[in-house]
């Protein structure tokens, strides 16, 4: 049964592409057939971020629009089989996302066999953001531990529980999961930042994972790599753990306490 | 389609004096307290004063500019008052008097006047309508308005959220957004809650902002009701 799974957060910022990124290619690895849709029309990042911008001719809307078919919009993603991304449109606004087009788009994206699919939505509470997570079976709130954005996400989780189809439907309600990105163990430490705790407090939303803050992942934007296959990274791990949770696998929490380096380990860097 | 008569319940502002400045005040201390709640809400202008020479143009501008609609004047009004109303267009309404006059029939006192109704605001009878009761948290953004009845929250409610009741107010877990007990005018109204760390609580419209909240209440399981008028802040023991 295919999964539709929206990345959202309400603020910018703080991550969600990067984690599509990250998710989309972790599913596809697992040998599911996924497909990441960018639903940030007129801001188009994904395709960026996965490396493959150079490949993009036609988009989202072009398909809504009955400019071209499904097939000639999505991209094969060239390291990862099985994942294709469906780009948005850089020239046009968000209003040209309607719900019939995208349930289109959907359906047809289910009936091509296709396991998961992940909506990629934009900032805001607008148009773009609500057709992202109109038809979502899923969702993954996004949050960096820091109150604005603490807020934005229970804006958005509440959004999800009266504005998708699944809430309009009455259906069982869409099934959210933290996914708390940009953690700084050392400042949490320091009290300079939200700990998993205060964030679990606030929002109430059973936790996916904890992506550490880390270089790796701006490393990986720039080179359009997703920082799930830089499988030594502490971020990389960090994702990985997520979808293995995501598909049901028990995982520990890594990366989330700070240890404080001793003599011996910054001598040699362990 | 058949003309039908059907009862509303509307909120009510009462004006005494031709000095309108003070209608001004409480439209917009309704209106910052629940923004969404109040836009385009009908309210009823309650004349208190039949020699006043009132400027009913003016009212409907300042209901207007506060986001209200004005759905009609009432009150023991003058003759000149009712011409001024009539030539405004704006509509004059009568309380209902079911009681009033089913007591004129039984004790056969046909021509006494009604004696004038102190002007109340809480209109309702909280026991007629079931308590409403939310399972589950309530978001940011989030707006729950218990009609005429009291609301109980079996969960948090958030920041940036906001429970309205016209009666009283239960949350069982931490009040972080805003609570709004006895909207309708009811001074008798409370706000129970496990965890107090509010945006805003009111009573009745009168409000306290978290800034002006006492420190030892604060995280603290507290009841919240008038006395004199004033808010009062009590340890849940």
């Amino acid at each position: 049964m295919a999964k539709v799974i929206v990345v959202t957060s309400g603020k910018g910022g703080v991550g969600k592409t990067t984690s599509s990124a990250a998710i989309g290619t972790g599913l596809a690895l697992s040998g599911a057939k996924t497909v990441v849709i960018d639903f940030d029309i007129g801001l188009r990042n994904l395709d960026l971020i996965m490396g493959c911008e150079r490949r993009v001719v036609y988009d989202l809307i072009n398909v809504i629009n009955g400019e071209a078919n499904l097939q000639q919009a999505l991209v094969k993603d060239k390291r990862t089989p099985g994942l294709f991304i469906l780009p948005a449109s850089q020239t046009r606004n968000k209003d040209a996302l309607t719900k019939e087009g995208v349930e289109k788009v959907i359906t047809d994206l289910k009936a091509d066999g296709f396991e998961y699919i992940i909506c990629d939505s934009p900032a805001g509470i607008e148009q773009g953001a609500m057709m992202a997570l109109y038809f979502a079976d899923e969702a993954i709130v996004t949050t960096n531990p820091e109150v604005s954005s603490v807020r934005d996400s229970d804006r958005i989780t509440g959004m999800l529980s009266s504005k998708s189809l699944r809430s309009e439907q009455q259906l069982s309600p869409v099934k959210v999961h933290l996914l708390i990105t940009r953690y700084c163990p050392e400042r949490v430490q320091r009290e300079e930042m939200l700990s998993i705790e205060d964030i679990d407090d606030l929002l109430g939303i059973d936790l996916v994972g904890v992506i550490p803050e880390s270089q790796e992942v701006l490393n990986a934007s720039n080179m359009g790599e997703p920082v799930i296959l830089n499988t030594d990274s502490d971020a990389g791990k960090a994702y990985q753990d997520a979808v293995d949770r995501l598909m049901g696998i028990e995982r520990e929490l890594r990366f989330v306490k700070f240890e404080k380096k001793g003599f011996l380990s910054r001598l040699f860097g362990a | 389609m058949t003309l039908k008569s059907l009862n509303f319940s509307l909120l009510v502002v009462a004006v005494e004096t031709e000095d309108l400045s003070q209608l001004a005040d409480e439209l917009n201390k309704r209106r910052i307290m629940a923004p969404d709640f109040f836009q385009y809400a009908p309210v009823v202008v309650h004349v208190e004063n039949d020699t006043a020479n009132l400027d009913f143009l003016r009212i409907r501008e300042i209901v207007t500019e506060n986001g209200f609609i004005l759905a009609g004047v009432s009150g023991e009004l003058s003759d000149s008052q009712k011409e001024a109303l009539h030539a405004d267009k704006i509509a004059i309404l009568r309380r209902s008097k079911r009681q009033a006059s089913k007591e004129v029939v039984v004790e056969d006192k046909p021509a006494e006047v009604v004696p004038e109704e102190v002007a109340e605001t809480a209109t309702f009878i909280a026991n007629e309508v079931k308590t409403k009761i939310v399972t589950g948290r309530v978001r940011s953004g989030q707006q729950i308005y218990a009609k005429e009845c009291d609301l109980v929250i079996n969960g948090d409610v958030s920041a940036g959220a906001e429970i309205i009741a016209d009666g009283n107010i239960h949350i069982y877990g931490t009040l972080r957004g805003r609570a709004i007990a006895g909207a309708m005018g009811d001074q008798t109204a409370s706000v129970f809650c496990r965890v107090l760390a509010p945006e805003l609580v009111s009573i009745a419209g009168v409000f306290k902002l978290s800034e002006g909240l006492p420190h030892e209440h604060l995280g603290k399981s507290c009841i919240v009701s008038l006395r004199n008028g004033q808010p009062v802040i009590e340890t849940l023991n």
